[in-house]
């Protein structure tokens, strides 16, 4: 393995079956994304998109192709070492917000430690919150959170492990215009300062217009690849691509 | 600390199973108290001879018979023998006969029987005024009873009320009189009663220091050299294995208290871990995205069942931490309760023996771990892709291991179902519960597989209707099988053991009411009243039929007979060989006649002596006719003309000549001889019940300790005390699994509902009104609650007939099985009002306070 890409996938085939049917969800993909880059990938309903997602981070299996994240064949792990993959070297936000209820912001912020049984470092869950810009909410239970603010508290807690790659599924999917806007400029810091590589999946033009480079699927093909545009430019690729399509 | 602080956020739904386990612990706490309190003691009356010797006993403990006592002769030798032993002040066999006190004409409660003065000896009492008793109508009683020396005592033995004087009076309890008068009413001798030199010094609190270290050294010397000597003959009991030699009747209590301790134990037990585990299915199931998005964030399944368990434990010790306490504070009245009720002797009290707490807090964190073990596993096996799913989509289809598990449990009760049926006395109980429990567990590990096509049966009839309630109703149950199943569990588990509980009683009752009824075709009964059993001047002043119950011996092991006279033959119905030889005049003891054994046959004049042919058994002692049960026969392999070698109740021995076999009908015992003989043989047998023709005035009974009753109320009342404590027993069990069951039912239906409020909140948004959600919450709750109430039927009604066929057989009459409608409409009632409250409540508060919640889910 000699790519310099953190995640990277070549031929990616999975289908699914239900009942007679079988659904071709990712239809031979390739794709590489690059150490501190920040990739949205977008597509319609049913295109593929979440798929690739959790294939890419090992939540499910593929059919046919490879995958490799921080250098690590997914191909040939267990269930159990791709949990340890995950946990160690990949974060996840999602559209729900995820957070355990029972726990504080702190200590959902700390759980991916406290799961690999590392001591949870005060400092370092305060640090990641603050990067959030939550510092004051840390005792606060997910309940007495805004929508955006859970969704920060899950950023946090994606990064409190130092992942080498950090996946996003709709994260702004269940929010306002202001709080997506606080969430978007939150992982681009991430990106920007830290050199945090981010796999955004996206329906949403503005939000993909954060992104350093948007790769559009279509019926489980990569159908597009755009970068550095505006949400406007993105919205006329897509409606282009789709009538193409 | 994520299980700590699932619990802080969980705890209105874990409140019903941590209940649940704080009364489970509660419970055991109570009864493991008890089981180790209920130990046997030595009677008091032994209480300061430290080595007795008592004759073998049966091999089954529980026959409850009186261990075939030594023939006086043989005691006396061998207490000549045990007297010379080093150590040993005196060796003094007891003579005990039935004697009991009467005042103003009404039986004392208490002691029942009267000793010989030197047996007074045995239990450290010494004159406290007075004098010993000497002549036949002289007695010592104990000071208790308030009557002084010089005055006049009536004392109802088996013949009748007999007068005697006081002589004297010890301290405590008791009735003693000259051991010439103890010797020649009494039977055989039950026990040889030692003391040994300190103790013959040392005197009431001879007791006090019997088990000191010195004592017990010289104990143990005496109790050696008292073993050689009686050899096979007898049984040496030293310290507190003395409490052997209790009374029967009191071995036989503390036996069917220790029943019905065990039996709730179990019942409790088995209950906590099937609410354990339905509370913990459930929830596992409600929190799918929680545990997926764990197993997300890094979590192995190995963490995550983990997690599960650490919160039961803790759910367990915080359950523990509860019931511990009530338990504790519970056992004192319960005992005294247990006393009171008669499932306890009157000597019994609690010890409250620390092991029996933590032992409970062990069972209570066990049960929980165990009720919570499949849950656990699921939970292990949730992907992390469940955190991402929009809705947790219920039912996958039920496991192969469920099925198997299922399938195991059913046969399991079958198999207890067979044994019921072989099973006798209080063990076919047990079996009827066990083949219950069993068939509860199938019910529900196969209940997603039976419920969906009951609820479709079921609300069938309705399916036509227009409006929508049906319709989802039909919908909700069908498509959430698992879901609905545990809901079903609960009501199934409760109904099924209330029905069954009560049905056996009332199975088992209306087999004894109705074999009372025609027992005799009487139109009154005369009942003791305050006694044992009723004496001869009793039976003669009721003038009826009866039988003179009595115990013979095979070896050591107790055959039970019954002593009759001429005018019993129209209840008895001949199938070979002829009454008419039953009632030869009584056999001539061997101490009685001048001569060896041998020759006493002639002088009872035996139609035809005995030949002594090869193949036939050797004849010891006189010859007694019989006729036996066709049941007997058969199982023992008499025959009319066969010939016997036993030993009579007195311990000497005899042989039975069967003259002719019965068939037919329930008799009193497999054994029927002449009246008089039994008589001769066991002088305190007492008879059970008399059966008249004719009604029998109140007056003609006075002072005998006796009643008589309508043969109405008499087959309508408890036979005996035996059928009260099974009663109360019942009612017991059914209480327990009862209110076990209903807090199942409730706490299962709160969290079906807390689960379902995403589900509602779709409803309403789609337009159903408020009070449409009720209605539908109502109406599935309903169709839940009548699916589980007729499997809890079907499981009842199949142990039930397991029981009935088990008492046929045992019986050989048919027996009807009863359902107790009354019990069962109850108990599906309570069932429905409570589950419909507690799934229709939640809704109605959620429904105030609904908007901010559900983020975090």
């Amino acid at each position: 393995m000699t790519s310099t890409a953190t995640v990277r996938l070549h031929a990616v085939r999975k289908t699914y079956r239900t009942g007679a049917h079988t659904v071709t969800a990712l239809d031979g993909v390739s794709a590489e994304f690059t150490a501190g880059s920040f990739t949205a990938v977008m597509g319609a309903s049913g295109s593929g998109k979440s798929t690739l997602l959790q294939c890419a981070a090992g939540l499910d299996t593929v059919d046919s192709g490879q995958i490799t994240v921080d250098g690590t064949d997914l191909a040939g792990l267990s269930e159990h070492a791709r949990t340890l993959l995950r946990r160690d070297r990949i974060g996840f936000v999602f559209q729900a917000y995820n957070l355990v209820g029972a726990l504080t912001a702190a200590q959902n912020t700390a759980l991916p430690l406290r799961l690999a049984r590392r001591a949870p470092q005060g400092a370092a869950v305060a640090q990641a919150l603050a990067e959030v810009g939550l510092a004051e909410r840390a005792g606060h239970y997910p309940a007495q959170l805004s929508g955006g603010e859970q969704q920060r508290v899950a950023i946090a807690r994606a990064l409190i492990t130092r992942p080498a790659v950090l996946f996003a599924d709709e994260p702004t999917g269940a929010l306002d215009s202001t709080s997506s806007a606080v969430v978007l400029a939150a992982l681009r810091r991430l990106v920007d300062g830290h050199g945090q590589t981010v796999v955004m999946v996206t329906h949403d033009p503005a939000a993909a217009a954060v992104a350093d480079r948007v790769l559009v699927l279509a019926d489980g093909r990569l159908v597009d690849e755009i970068t550095g545009a505006d949400p406007a430019r993105i919205a006329a690729r897509l409606a282009a691509g789709a009538v193409a399509a | 600390m994520i299980a700590l602080a699932s619990l802080r956020e969980r705890w209105r739904s874990l409140l019903g199973t941590l209940l649940t386990l704080a009364v489970a612990v509660a419970v055991l706490t109570v009864c493991g108290l008890l089981l180790v309190s209920a130990r046997p003691v030595a009677p008091e009356r032994y209480a300061a001879s430290p080595v007795l010797i008592r004759p073998v006993p049966p091999a089954a403990p529980e026959a409850f018979t009186e261990p075939r006592p030594w023939p006086k002769e043989q005691a006396e030798a061998l207490a000549i023998r045990l007297a010379a032993v080093p150590g040993v002040s005196a060796a003094v066999p007891v003579h005990r006969f039935y004697a009991q006190v009467l005042r103003d004409g009404a039986p004392v409660a208490g002691e029942r029987d009267a000793s010989n003065w030197s047996a007074a000896a045995l239990g450290g009492h010494v004159l406290a005024t007075g004098r010993a008793p000497a002549g036949s109508g002289e007695v010592v009683l104990g000071a208790s009873l308030g009557m002084p020396v010089g005055a006049r005592v009536e004392l109802l033995t088996a013949a009748g009320p007999e007068q005697f004087t006081v002589t004297g009076t010890v301290r405590g309890a008791g009735t003693w009189v000259a051991d010439s008068v103890a010797g020649a009413r009494a039977g055989g001798v039950p026990l040889i009663g030692l003391l040994t030199s300190a103790d013959a010094d040392a005197d009431a609190d001879a007791d006090a220091d019997a088990g000191d270290g010195d004592g017990d050294g010289r104990d143990a010397g005496v109790a050696a050299a008292a073993t050689a000597i009686v050899g096979a003959d007898g049984v040496v009991l030293v310290g507190d294995a003395r409490g052997a030699a209790e009374p029967v009747d009191d071995a036989r209590t503390r036996w069917i208290g220790m029943q019905v301790l065990s039996a709730l134990s179990a019942l409790g037990l088995f209950v906590s871990v099937f609410i354990v585990a339905s509370t913990f299915a459930f929830a596992t199931r409600q929190r799918e995205r929680e545990l997926g998005l764990l197993r997300l964030l890094g979590a192995v399944p190995r963490q995550v069942r983990r997690w599960v368990l650490g919160e039961v434990v803790l759910l367990g010790l915080l359950g523990g931490a509860v019931g511990i306490p009530v338990g504790l504070l519970a056992a004192g009245p319960v005992a005294r309760w247990l006393v009171r009720t008669g499932f306890e002797p009157a000597s019994f009290t609690v010890l409250y023996q620390p092991v029996v707490p933590v032992a409970a807090m062990a069972a209570g964190v066990l049960v929980a771990l165990v009720g919570a073990w499949a849950a656990a596993r699921r939970a292990a096996r949730v992907g992390p892709l469940a955190a991402l799913r929009a809705a947790a989509v219920d039912d996958r289809p039920v496991t192969l291991v469920r099925m198997l598990a299922g399938g195991v449990a059913l046969a399991a009760a079958v198999a207890a179902g067979v044994a019921a049926t072989r099973a006798s006395g209080a063990n076919l109980g047990t079996y009827a519960l066990y083949a219950a429990m069993a068939l509860v567990t199938a019910g529900s590990l196969l209940a997603p597989v039976l419920l969906p096509p009951a609820v479709r049966l079921l609300t069938a009839p309705f399916a036509r209707g227009r409006g929508a309630t049906v319709l989802l109703v039909r919908q909700h149950v069908a498509t959430a099988g698992r879901r609905s199943a545990a809901a079903a569990a609960p009501v199934l588990l409760c109904v099924a053991f209330t029905v069954l509980i009560g049905g056996m009683v009332q199975t088992t009752t209306a087999y004894y009411g109705l074999n009372r009824v025609t027992a005799a075709d009487a139109t009154a009964v005369v009942v003791p009243d305050g006694t044992p059993g009723l004496s001869d001047a009793a039976v003669t002043a009721a003038g009826g039929l009866s039988a003179l119950p009595t115990t013979l011996y095979d070896g050591v092991e107790p055959l039970p007979a019954a002593g009759v006279t001429p005018a019993e033959h129209v209840l008895l119905t001949v199938a070979d060989g002829s009454l008419t030889a039953l009632h030869r005049p009584p056999p001539v003891r061997p101490s009685d006649a001048a001569g060896p054994a041998e020759q006493a046959v002639p002088a009872v004049g035996l139609p035809r002596p005995l030949p002594a042919g090869p193949g036939r058994a050797r004849s010891v002692g006189p010859v007694v006719p019989v006729a036996v049960t066709e049941g007997f026969a058969a199982s023992a392999g008499w025959v009319t003309g066969s010939t016997h070698p036993v030993f009579g109740p007195d311990g000497r021995p005899i042989t039975l000549e069967v003259v002719a076999v019965l068939a037919g009908g329930p008799l009193p015992a497999g054994i029927l001889l002449d009246r008089a003989a039994v008589r001769a043989m066991d002088p305190s047998a007492l008879t059970v019940v008399v059966y008249s023709g004719q009604p029998v005035p109140e007056s003609a009974l006075g002072g005998l300790g006796a009643r008589p009753l309508s043969a109405a109320a008499y087959a309508a009342s408890s036979q005996d005390e035996d059928d009260r404590l099974v009663w109360v027993f019942t009612a017991l069990l059914i209480a327990v699994s009862a209110g076990f069951g209903l807090l199942a039912v409730v706490n299962t239906m709160l969290m079906s509902t807390t689960g379902r409020a995403g589900d509602l909140r779709v409803l309403k948004l789609s337009g159903a009104t408020r009070g449409q959600v009720l209605g539908l919450l109502a109406a599935e709750t309903a169709v839940v609650v009548a699916t589980g109430a007729a499997l809890g039927l079907a499981v009842a009604v199949a142990a039930l007939a397991a029981l009935a066929r088990g008492l046929s057989v045992q019986l050989g009459v048919p027996v009807p099985m009863v359902i107790p409608w009354g019990t069962l409409a109850a108990t599906v009632g309570v069932c429905l009002v409570l589950a419909v409250a507690a799934a229709t409540l939640p809704a109605l508060a959620s429904n105030a306070a609904g908007r901010g919640r559900g983020s975090a889910a």
